[in-house]
């Protein structure tokens, strides 16, 4: 086996065009990728943009809501009942022609604890929603439901645990959740809050992808049994000093006070930030497919050039076990193809980063751990693409229709997903089971089903998680790697 | 024995076409145009859209690839064979051997698309709702805009495989032409760079006739955008041509 892999490399190696191509498909990974890097500029009235809030983790996150709040020293437990809930819709569908009483269904009206007024502090948060029942969330990203029908809600804190409780009646009371919230300081603040999040649409554009449409919407809570009386401070937390026609003419975000009733009207949203917030480091990956079709077109020749010159009977003859040696030549050209691809990604992800940070522009922060899955995840991209290319030349013995069949199979289907005319559902149906599943690995934000965001594959946003869709492509390639195998043992060479 | 022109013009037509037509597999690429380009038409037409007519053509933008690969199997394999050396020989003005290629690979492209095209219209028409009458000009435009289009990509593999002589990267530069040019521009981020790169390449520019809806918003007109795709088949099999006059085989 040693020795075939030995041969394989040998002739791989050896052909100029097939080794100039595959360094060529790194060098196009690295040099698209800075190039995008590079053409990066952001502009705005003032010198330099205002960075978007990073959350305690390092994420780029929305914290824009009202917060009614006092000092809490120490440990200390609110109660309040939330008596009613209302909200208005700027001018939604089908007529976008009037202002429509309502909330939308992550509307938050609730008790939080938050490490001071700015955007992006630490907080846990007891709320009930426009549509989701009571919740707890904590630092932007956790969420956990609790019992849909109640009003009364409860947060206390105890040292850096704090626990949030609901109840229907205001006597039995549910505890929802403790959450952890590390780095605390010993007085935080605390209080009542409300939000409402943009009313979201995306309808298909004319000529692909989606229009994504936000319509402002306000809420406005009246809190009454308050369990804490004393000096209420009001905050416009994340406010960016821009105000709606309703906000001017109708109800400015703010609260007012009657014997023990606090009404609380705002909007925002507090949640992880998506792909709007920003470019993130997915720019930096144009070059993959270029690389990809250099790869498939590589990995054809290196088997179809074996029965084109009738190498494949001289080859058979040195090397007669014949499931072996297509084996042999897989594995040879996976191998490369994931050698060059994670090299050539493993360079321009952090250059390019660096790139785009040092001409100042911000650049949506991903962990350490999503930058190793997206340069790992396309090298094993672009090396299980060389194996079903490998693969689909092996079958069908020419070069020409099985580079047309392989970039059908990986790159259409992708291309079909998330520029086309083709609507969401069967978009994201083409992104589960062809093929370009695996090009999930690219996903740099991930989404969460709390927030209201138009996740869809345009915005690069994909159905399955990074390693389902790179076992998607895995089992393409490997089944048809398998009818090579049958094809070549009973066909004659 | 001296050949006049007209006659040697017919006997170049009459070989190229024994060569395509004794080939086992002559009809394959024909045949696959047409059951890809209505298999993904239909299957599109059956989710709609919002517009109606260049859903019902979705097709065309995976049959080009058959076409591409056809065009480009034409020419290029007679280059992989050698066979190329044994036509010239015979047929020493390889200008028309060029011609008599592309004037049957055209009229094989035509009637496929004809088939194509309707038949993806008439399913559009049977699926959608609110699809307009078979007549209305935009209709038309974008259904006969279709066949030129497809023609067109035809001319274009014709050109590159006599630019490139193999027949698999000839494949691959046209698919990568096609297929990866709007992938790149969804990278871009500038948008005037956006619209230049969707306005200058063929498959971009060219599949704008398909569309019917909301015409202000492209970056090139339809008919603007195809002329775009048919100067990029004549410059590229004008190039391709030349060459293969100038250059040994």
């Amino acid at each position: 086996m040693i020795a075939m892999l030995r041969a394989e490399w040998l002739k791989l190696r050896t052909v100029t065009g097939w080794l100039g191509g595959l360094v060529g498909a790194a060098v196009v990974i690295v040099g698209l990728g800075l190039l995008a890097a590079t053409g990066i500029t952001t502009s705005c009235m003032t010198a330099v943009c205002p960075a978007p809030p990073t959350g305690p983790d390092g994420m780029v996150v929305d914290d824009h809501f009202s917060f009614v709040h006092q000092p809490l020293a120490g440990d200390g437990t609110l109660t309040a009942h939330v008596a009613n809930f209302t909200g208005i819709i700027t001018y939604p569908p089908p007529n976008h022609d009037e202002l429509v009483e309502g909330l939308v269904p992550w509307a938050k009206a609730g008790l939080m604890i938050k490490d001071g007024t700015k955007p992006g502090a630490a907080y846990a948060s007891v709320l009930l929603t426009g549509a989701h029942g009571t919740r707890m969330q904590d630092n932007f990203t956790e969420d956990h439901a609790g019992p849909a029908d109640a009003r009364f809600l409860r947060i206390s804190r105890s040292g850096n645990t704090i626990r949030g409780y609901a109840s229907v009646d205001g006597a039995q009371w549910s505890e929802i959740r403790a959450v952890t919230i590390p780095g605390l300081p010993a007085t935080v603040q605390i209080g009542l809050f409300v939000a409402s999040p943009s009313d979201v649409t995306a309808t298909a554009g004319a000529h692909g992808g989606s229009i994504v449409q936000a319509r402002f919407t306000q809420a406005k809570a009246v809190f009454d049994q308050v369990s804490t009386a004393g000096a209420w401070k009001f905050d416009n937390v994340g406010d960016d000093g821009v105000q709606t026609d309703w906000e001017k003419y109708h109800q400015a975000a703010g609260y007012t006070t009657d014997g023990g009733r606090l009404t609380v009207s705002g909007s925002g949203d507090i949640a992880p930030a998506g792909q709007e917030a920003g470019p993130s480091i997915t720019f930096a990956l144009a070059g993959v497919f270029v690389a990809l079709l250099v790869v498939i077109i590589v990995a054809v020749l290196f088997m179809t050039a074996e029965y084109r010159h009738g190498l494949l009977r001289t080859t058979l003859t040195a090397m007669p076990h014949r499931r072996r040696l297509l084996t042999a030549k897989a594995a040879v050209i996976a191998g490369v193809v994931f050698v060059a691809g994670l090299a050539a990604t493993a360079v321009t992800l952090p250059v390019a980063a660096h790139l785009i940070r040092a001409r100042g522009n911000f650049l949506v922060p991903s962990t350490t751990g999503t930058s190793i899955r997206i340069v790992v995840g396309c090298a094993a991209l672009l090396s299980l693409t060389a194996v079903l290319a490998y693969a689909i030349g092996a079958l069908l013995r020419r070069g020409v229709p099985a580079v047309a069949l392989a970039v059908l199979a990986v790159l259409v289907p992708y291309l079909l997903a998330t520029t086309s005319l083709l609507p969401t559902g069967p978009a994201v149906w083409l992104l589960r089971l062809t093929p370009a599943a695996a090009f999930a690995v690219q996903q740099a934000l991930p989404s969460y089903p709390q927030v209201a965001k138009p996740y869809s594959p345009s915005g690069g946003y994909y159905p399955l998680p990074a390693w389902a869709g790179l076992l998607v492509l895995a089992a393409w390639a490997g089944g048809l790697l398998l009818l090579a195998v049958l094809r070549t043992r009973r066909a004659d060479a | 024995m001296i050949l006049r022109p007209e006659i040697l013009r017919a006997e170049v037509l009459r070989a190229e076409w024994t060569k395509i037509r004794t080939l086992r597999s002559w009809l394959v690429f024909p045949l696959l145009t047409i059951v890809v380009t209505v298999g993904v038409s239909v299957t599109a037409s059956s989710f709609g859209g919002a517009d109606p007519v260049h859903v019902s053509l979705l097709g065309v933008e995976i049959g080009q690839a058959v076409v591409a690969a056809w065009a480009v199997q034409l020419l290029a394999d007679e280059f992989g064979t050698g066979l190329i050396r044994a036509t010239f020989i015979a047929l020493p003005r390889r200008l028309l051997v060029v011609a008599a290629k592309a004037a049957l690979l055209l009229s094989g492209v035509l009637g496929t698309a004809l088939v194509s095209v309707t038949a993806s219209v008439l399913a559009g028409r049977a699926l959608i709702d609110d699809y307009p009458a078979l007549t209305d000009g935009p209709v038309l435009r974008a259904a006969g805009g279709a066949v030129l289009y497809l023609m067109a990509i035809a001319l274009l593999g014709l050109g590159v495989a006599a630019l490139l002589r193999s027949a698999v990267a000839s494949t691959g530069v046209v698919l990568g032409l096609l297929y990866l040019t709007p992938m790149i521009i969804d990278f871009l981020i500038d948008p005037d760079w956006k619209r230049n790169v969707f306005k200058v390449m063929p498959g971009t520019a060219g599949l704008t006739v398909l569309s019917t809806v909301d015409l202000a918003t492209l970056p090139i007109q339809p008919l603007a955008g195809l002329g775009v795709a048919v100067a990029w088949a004549f410059v590229t099999l004008g190039v391709g041509a030349t060459v293969i006059c100038a250059r040994d085989v």
